[in-house]
């Protein structure tokens, strides 16, 4: 089928960028494969679906997103494995800033999934609330309360470290 | 972490950061395009009993309201078409309000040609640079967004200068979008590179030429036009980099292109060329499960024309290193990035051929950041983009910190050189475009906005 066809050219070209979004998600390299492999296997039978989206690749990112949210409900899933620490450094400079990066990529991943797939969405590739919510599948007001939630929760966070790691909370 | 720290633009600096860190995605492109041919086929439409009658009442509804819908349009002076869909980050508006920069569904013919004004348009508000390409010293475009002129959003722009980068004008850009993240849609470009002042292409979904300085530009033809991962012109001779690994030449300026070779079968890493030599490096195809497949370098001493497979030139450890990059030097000398493939805390190296691929020299890499961008002035300067950009004046034996701002974005930075001590650096937000004419010794910024 032509459909089909277009699958692997598609699937060349926007690996990369489906890949990124998976890993921000997930924050690990072999989950992130994983869940796109998945979702890409998973949608080549109706393939037709994707080529009539208006934004093929934004149809496949959105149902990146919704896999990672249904997976990370599944009891099994529900562990978190951290490899970095947060270092608390007050040197204004750039090692304190990586610090601060490092520090916020560990933070993020103890969020909710609605909260974290809906920051990774705005402030990683800078949608607005509709498309947001469309990629989630979720209400506009569903957004901006995730958003607003989530960077409330990293501030608290961030500003009150000393209940690492036991103030982790999981869906 | 510090108490003033704000925490949208350290999470927006996170996310760009830590997205460098996912894993590559050639072999697993080619994982899931396998996975999926062996997947069963769909279930073909079944009829239920339910089904004729479903569509029976379905259609005398469609007949009614388009009825309905028909009255309406007749009796609304100003009906308009419908908008470009909300999920697209690059609006249809042109910055120019001329020639759209998204054909109209009507108008996505493979062989359109769209005719830009002869005058050049005032550069758009906010351009962000996302490829720079030079003729000369003085006379460059770059590829990239910025605000509409007509309408909300951003919109495909090319700058162009004639002083050096200096100052930058408005230029008639491809009629297409511009690939960001992800190609919203089709057709979209992300590259940019003239061979003179007058012919030029642009590239991604689909490969665009211009033979009059971009005043108009072709939609080149037939599929192979389609899904353009490289193209690269000197001599005379444009060689094309399909996403396939089918390498295609042409006479520059024109749509005759001749397959020449079909190398790797699998993602392409880079493509670089400088006087007659090419180099292509990708990865190896992995059907049968190769989850372990090296890339590859292919060279070529003959404008594209043949090509001789080198092999992983990276040299191997304990685990896989994979080449990531590479860079030609005005005097022919090719750098090969090689980094550690799911390694952490452990250092790159650089490669330096002086030879045509034939031969390699190694370097290290700067002690920290995980370098992804690097350029070679000649064969002993050299420089790598990490967490700043580092300079090396012994073909990488020592580094020094160059700058530390505003490197970082949601892409990465460009970088590249013209001649021995002519090179540019665009930010990764695509903001500011750096110029040094001392070999790297000291920048000059022109930014955007």
């Amino acid at each position: 089928m032509a459909d089909e066809r277009e699958f692997v050219p598609f699937v060349r070209a926007n690996t990369a960028t489906l890949l990124r979004t998976a890993y921000l998600l997930t924050g690990n390299a072999s989950t992130a494969e994983e869940l796109v492999q998945d979702t890409l296997v998973r949608l080549y039978p109706k393939w037709h679906l994707v080529v009539a989206a208006d934004v093929p690749v934004a149809y496949v990112r959105r149902s990146v997103a919704n896999a990672f949210v249904n997976h990370r409900r599944r009891p099994a899933s529900r562990e978190l494995v951290l490899d970095v620490l947060p270092e608390r450094q007050d040197l204004r400079d750039a090692s304190a800033e990586l610090a601060d990066r490092d520090e916020v990529w560990g933070l993020l991943h103890t969020l909710p999934e609605r909260q974290r797939a809906a920051l990774v969405m705005r402030y990683f590739h800078d949608l607005p609330d509709e498309e947001i919510a469309d990629a989630l599948g979720c209400r506009i007001g569903t957004v901006r309360s995730s958003i607003s939630r989530g960077l409330a929760s990293l501030r608290e966070r961030s500003a009150n470290p000393a209940p690492w790691p036991s103030a982790r909370r999981f869906a | 972490m510090r108490d003033n720290i704000d925490i949208e633009a350290a999470l927006r600096d996170s996310l760009s950061e830590h997205a460098r860190h996912a894993p590559a995605a050639g072999l697993l492109a080619e994982r899931i395009i396998n996975q999926a041919e062996l997947a069963p086929p769909a279930r073909k439409r079944q009829w239920r009993t339910w089904t004729l009658p479903l569509i029976a009442a379905g259609t005398v509804a469609t007949v009614a309201a388009a009825m309905f819908g028909i009255t309406q349009i007749r009796h609304s002076a100003d009906h308009k078409p419908p908008a470009i869909p909300a999920t697209s980050p690059v609006p249809a508006p042109t910055p120019t309000g001329s020639a759209p920069t998204t054909p109209s569904p009507g108008g996505r013919s493979s062989t359109a040609k769209q005719t830009n004004p002869a005058v050049p348009p005032p550069l758009p508000a906010k351009f962000t640079a996302l490829d720079l390409t030079f003729v000369s010293a003085d006379e460059g475009w770059a590829l990239g967004t910025a605000d509409c002129l007509t309408g909300r959003g951003r919109c495909t722009a090319l700058a162009h200068t004639s002083d050096g980068g200096a100052t930058w004008t408005g230029a008639p850009p491809p009629p297409a979008n511009v690939a960001t993240s992800g190609c919203a849609a089709q057709p979209c470009v992300a590259h940019i590179r003239f061979a003179d002042p007058q012919i030029g292409y642009a590239w991604g979904t689909r490969l665009f030429m211009t033979t009059d300085a971009g005043r108009t530009w072709t939609a080149g033809k037939g599929v192979d036009a389609q899904n353009v991962n490289a193209v690269e012109v000197a001599n005379g001779v444009a060689v094309r980099v399909l996403v396939t690994g089918a390498i295609q030449v042409a006479p520059v300026g024109t749509d005759t292109w001749r397959a020449t070779a079909l190398l790797g079968g699998g993602a392409t890493i880079d493509f670089v060329r400088s006087g007659h030599n090419a180099y292509y490096a990708g990865y190896r195809n992995p059907a049968g499960g190769g989850q372990s497949a090296h890339g590859a370098l292919w060279y070529s001493h003959d404008d594209g024309s043949t090509w001789t497979a080198r092999g992983e030139v990276c040299p191997q450890q304990a685990y896989e290193v994979d080449s990531a990059a590479m860079a030609v030097a005005g005097d022919g000398s090719l750098v090969v990035l090689c980094t550690p493939r799911f390694q952490k805390n452990v250092a790159t190296s650089l490669l330096v051929s002086r030879d045509g691929g034939l031969t390699f020299q190694s370097g290290t890499g700067p002690a920290s950041g995980l370098p992804a961008v690097i350029g070679a002035a000649s064969s002993s300067v050299l420089f790598v983009v990490a967490d700043a950009l580092y300079r090396s004046g012994d073909s990488g034996r020592s580094w020094q910190r160059i700058y530390s701002v505003h490197l970082q974005g949601n892409a990465e930075p460009w970088l590249g050189f013209e001649s021995a001590t002519v090179g540019r650096l665009v930010s990764g937000d695509g903001s500011t475009i750096w110029t040094t004419r001392d070999a790297g010794l000291t920048w000059t910024a022109h930014t955007f906005h």
